[in-house]
């Protein structure tokens, strides 16, 4: 592990080194080199800002998108959105889906008979 | 959040798949709710578990509340019998671990497997009457 950092911080370094120097090697001129006109303010902009930028929104997009298109998942702290579901309920309709969930007073002899059932609870 | 369907139609049919497969092994009906549940979760899960009417004695509910983050299990008088306290607190563990990390379906799906399993028991023709 050590001896792999090592290698890597040698390996790392000369490259390093060039890269900071490079600009000192452009101010002094050399025999035979062509430097060509210089960009204008819109050209490098649009080089070094708004084509980087375009890549990186790509990116953007392409990692995110996928959930944004999707719809909303649980995540445990958030509040719920969704409308309630039973599944296997009471009188499912025909057309499979949902009864309608309307608040219903059970009558005390029923909350009754089932104190003699059992269950759990729990939290998360 | 804006309103909108809790499961997908692949997890939607996967827990219905989950529910005829515990039916089938146990002789119980199972019946599952995902919704709000209010202040008194146990009077409310009481009071889904009776709507289920004349099969409620061989029923277990599984109630969930994603957004209070409560579960509740009740099991009628006859389910009681094959699906103690004990081992719906198993289920309840099973499906709290998975509902922790954000997985709804997949936590409820789980908890049914271990309901059925605690609740398989020789089928009594005489005796057994499910749903």
């Amino acid at each position: 592990m050590r001896k792999a950092i090592r290698i890597a911080a040698v390996t790392a370094s000369v490259p390093l080194v060039a890269v900071l120097s490079s600009p000192v090697l452009a101010a002094t001129r050399d025999d035979g080199d062509n430097p060509g006109p210089g960009l204008t303010v819109p050209e490098t902009l649009l080089y070094f800002v708004v084509i980087p930028a375009a890549i990186i929104a790509l990116v953007w997009l392409a990692v995110l998108g996928t959930s944004w298109a999707r719809a909303p998942r649980y995540r445990p702290g958030l509040s719920w959105w969704a409308d309630p579901v039973w599944i296997n309920g009471p009188e499912t309709d025909a057309d499979g889906s949902t009864p309608s969930l309307a608040a219903a007073a059970a009558p005390a002899d029923l909350a009754l008979a089932d104190s003699t059932g059992g269950g759990a609870r729990a939290r998360w | 959040m804006p309103a909108g369907e809790a499961f997908s139609d692949r997890q939607r049919s996967d827990l219905a798949r989950a529910v005829r497969i515990a039916e089938n092994d146990t002789g119980l009906t199972f019946s599952v709710y995902v919704g709000t549940l209010g202040d008194d979760t146990r009077a409310r899960a009481l009071e889904l578990h009776a709507q289920l009417g004349a099969s409620a004695s061989a029923a277990t509910l599984i109630a969930v509340d994603p957004g209070g983050r409560q579960l509740e299990i009740v099991t009628g008088h006859e389910a009681k019998r094959w699906l103690d306290d004990y081992a719906c607190g198993l289920g309840a563990i099973s499906m709290t671990t998975q509902f922790t990390a954000g997985d709804l379906s997949g936590g409820i799906i789980n908890g049914l497997r271990t309901l059925s399993e605690h609740a398989r028991h020789p089928r009594t023709l005489h005796n057994d009457e499910p749903a």
